[in-house]
């Protein structure tokens, strides 16, 4: 699996994934114009971009190439979800763009990868 | 922690009730919005994906931490923040059934923001113990730790040793600024503020290492497609400009007057630190970190940013004192051009990725060095407040909040802290529990 890593916090979000997912997961960290379209044209599997808010810088981008119901807003200011709720999004969805709340990334991002990881090899939510 | 104002309350009461109400109207007809994170949501209500009702609770849903932090900016400078009154008139507008409702319930928004700030500064004035002085310590870190900001971003995009070098080289700077003094050339004298240099310094750092950087990457071309949608939003942005430039000119008007601040702990920093050349720099700073972001959520939605991008809060603080009525004449020209000029800069950070990667950088380490020193400084206040039990409170709230979800933004949890630890120790004085000394 392919994820680029994108926004505020993308070389920290490198980090995570590249230290619980080393042997399944491939991380990227192109400018978000670039690895939105390499998103699109299916060469990766999936974005994750960081803000301030969770929905904007983060996705704006995501939003414009891979259209609003590709994307979605994971956390958001005052609203951090845990991973349970985290799974379920991924699980009832199927988004290829995730947006968070920078400050979050830490409790978002392994929960987040775990679920696509998981639902990639077909494992129950 | 500014109380002096040179304009009368009831020009600036004014002036704010007008730019509450523009901006409630331009958010309910989708013409622009201050949350850059609500933006993407603005085009499934135009294009009928949603409902009304629908649109407003997302966008609600997205403000409601930011009026926080915009309160709690008001607490720790005693100005009305961006954030406390245009992330709101964002969910009035959404709310809005029509646009006399948008206007009416704006101008009544700001009408209570204008008084209501004072009313809660003369129920501080009633306390037992007014700890509304204490609070200003807040911004006492912002502008030594804010300095800092571009040897954060270098260390961020280019690699932790330039990060330090440059670091370095704005710490020297600071201090040879505070030796020196003063330079005299001829008959010029000019006092050298150090903040200021040294921040300059970095900047300098930053703009050198990202020019090396530019030149090594790649442009790419953009899709039809893509180009087709930024054509059409850019017109789109364009087609609205009458209303877009008046928000320019009443967001002049509003930093002139100081009915509205924006970047309101920097600016008090230096309003209070009596040279407002700290402030045109980080704002320099602030321009070019937020284009990309303003850019390509503007291009990508057909909605543009409430304070454009931004340009016109650094010219209206620039225009001088006696000519405060051309602020708004200034903004209008300023927020014009802007406009005319977006479809130029999108193409640009679509073929220039690294420069969009390299504004998401600075915008990081502007944040992480606000969210710290405002941190820091609110353990002093709460220190200066209650002393060691202040500092056991606001540590108590701040990882409480972390364990449980960050249920208050980072950026706002420090400040209401304090504020908790304030009104604990006025219970406490009233308990008999403290005696003041």
């Amino acid at each position: 699996m392919k994820i680029e890593c994108c926004g505020l916090t993308a070389t920290q979000t490198k980090q995570i994934i590249d230290k619980e997912f080393a042997d399944k997961v491939e991380t990227l960290t192109d400018p978000d114009m670039i690895a939105a379209r390499k998103v699109k044209a299916g060469e990766v599997d999936y974005y994750l971009g960081s803000c301030m808010t969770g929905g904007g810088g983060s996705l704006a981008t995501a939003i414009m190439v891979l259209g609003y119901s590709n994307c979605l807003v994971v956390s958001k200011q005052g609203n951090c979800p845990n991973s349970q709720q985290i799974r379920h999004m991924v699980y009832s969805g199927n988004h290829k763009a995730f947006g968070y709340v920078k400050s979050h990334t830490e409790q978002v991002v392994p929960a987040l990868v775990k679920a696509l990881v998981d639902k990639a090899e077909g494992k129950p939510e | 922690m500014v109380t002096e104002f040179v304009f009368p309350q009831l020009l600036r009461t004014i002036v704010l009730v007008a730019i509450a109400a523009w901006a409630s109207l331009l958010s309910h007809k989708c013409i622009s919005n201050f949350n850059d994170g609500a933006r993407p949501v603005f085009p499934e209500l135009m294009e009928g994906r949603m409902t009304r009702p629908e649109f407003a609770v997302v966008v609600t849903g997205m403000g409601i931490g930011w009026v926080m932090a915009g309160f709690n900016q008001w607490l720790a400078t005693g100005l009305i923040a961006c954030h406390l009154i245009l992330i709101a008139t964002d969910c009035i507008g959404a709310w809005s059934p029509n646009k006399w409702v948008a206007i009416g319930l704006g101008a009544a928004y700001g009408l209570v923001c204008a008084y209501g700030t004072q009313g809660i500064a003369a129920v501080f004035n009633a306390l037992p113990y007014n700890f509304l002085n204490d609070l200003t310590n807040i911004t006492t870190p912002v502008l030594p730790i804010f300095c800092m900001y571009p040897a954060v971003a270098i260390a961020g995009q280019f690699g932790a040793k330039r990060g330090i070098i440059s670091g370095v080289i704005t710490a020297v700077v600071y201090i040879a600024c505070t030796i020196i003094g003063k330079v005299t050339v001829g008959s010029v004298s000019v006092a050298l503020y150090p903040y200021t240099f040294a921040m300059l310094a970095g900047m300098v750092c930053l703009v050198i290492y990202a020019v090396r950087a530019s030149k090594k990457s790649e442009a790419v071309e953009t899709s039809e497609e893509e180009e087709n949608l930024f054509t059409k939003n850019a017109e789109r942005i364009k087609g609205n400009w009458v209303y877009l430039c008046v928000q320019g000119a009443l967001n002049a008007l509003g930093i002139k007057v100081l009915a509205q601040a924006y970047q309101p702990i920097i600016l008090a920093s230096a309003i209070t630190g009596g040279d407002m050349s700290i402030f045109y720099l980080a704002m320099i700073g602030v321009i070019f970190a937020f284009i990309p972001l303003i850019v390509s959520t503007s291009l990508a939605t057909g909605v543009y940013q409430a304070v454009g991008l931004t340009t016109v809060m650094l010219v209206g603080a620039l225009i001088p004192d006696s000519v405060w009525f051309l602020a708004p004449v200034a903004g209008f020209c300023v927020e014009f051009i802007e406009i005319q000029l977006l479809g130029l800069l999108g193409k640009g950070l679509a073929k220039f990725p690294e420069l969009s990667k390299c504004g998401d950088h600075i915008r990081d380490a502007m944040i992480s060095c606000t969210t710290i020193a405002l941190l820091i400084g609110s353990f002093m206040a709460g220190n200066a407040i209650w002393g060691a039990v202040g500092l056991m409170g606001v540590g108590a709230f701040y990882t409480l909040n972390e364990v449980t979800g960050q249920r208050v933004p980072k950026t706002a949890i420090g400040p209401l802290a304090a504020v908790a630890v304030g009104i604990l120790y006025n219970l406490a004085i009233l308990l008999h529990l403290v005696t003041l000394g």
